[in-house]
């Protein structure tokens, strides 16, 4: 699964940090091009596999609250 | 404009109408009820993806979205009130400062501080200076002695 960020509303701490909260949960690979910050988890926990994409872009915009 | 699909409502929002920190401040209200995704043009037009948290049906959708717009708008008049006040709040907080400024001045034209603070504790109104066995066992001891 990748989640496309938009760079104009998201940014790369952010992201990061939300991966580190994250991180025992599912692999996360991160890759950046000039307007988006791509995402991919993979071997996500299976229990969680239907929400962990949802409840991490929560995560990240919860954790933007901070930049604004 | 707004589409439905897959337990998920996209509103497109003039950027003009809503600025960037009133969407923000909306969707922060919404994080415990929806799942929240943000996109388009922050100058232009921006897409807010709200998706229930359990399976909604068509109605609920829409009213989440309703009650979405409505907290935009409160948003966005808070955003425009504390953008039209910021001169005056900056102003009230200058002043605040500059009287305590204004105060100290006058306690140096007066006298140096050093000199005020000298003064004072010679005073000594609350007695602080004086030994807790005088303030105290003064009365006791005069009063065992009487014994």
């Amino acid at each position: 699964m990748t989640l496309n960020f938009n760079k104009k509303f998201y940014n790369l701490k952010t992201i990061e940090k939300a991966i580190k909260a994250y991180r025992r949960l599912a692999d996360f690979k991160v890759e950046e091009n000039k307007n988006r910050i791509k995402v991919r988890i993979r071997n996500m926990d299976k229990e969680i596999k239907k929400i962990l994409s949802d409840e991490f872009c929560n995560y990240v915009l919860a954790e933007m609250k901070k930049f604004f | 404009m707004t589409v439905i699909k897959n337990n998920k409502i996209i509103l497109s929002l003039n950027s003009k109408l809503y600025p960037l920190e009133a969407v923000l401040g909306a969707a922060y209200v919404f994080l415990d009820r929806a799942y929240i995704y943000l996109d388009g043009d922050p100058e232009k037009e921006i897409s807010v993806h709200l998706k229930g948290k359990r399976e909604l049906t068509k109605k609920e959708l829409e009213d989440l979205a309703n009650e979405f717009w409505n907290e935009l708008l409160n948003y966005s008049l808070r955003y425009q009130i504390s953008k039209n006040n910021k001169k005056i709040r900056e102003y009230i907080v200058g002043a605040a400062l500059l009287g305590t400024e204004a105060l100290l001045g006058e306690e140096a034209s007066s006298g140096s501080s050093e000199e005020i603070l000298e003064e004072d504790w010679k005073k000594d109104p609350l007695g602080i200076g004086i030994p807790w066995e005088e303030k105290y066992l003064k009365g006791k001891s005069q009063k065992n002695e009487q014994k």
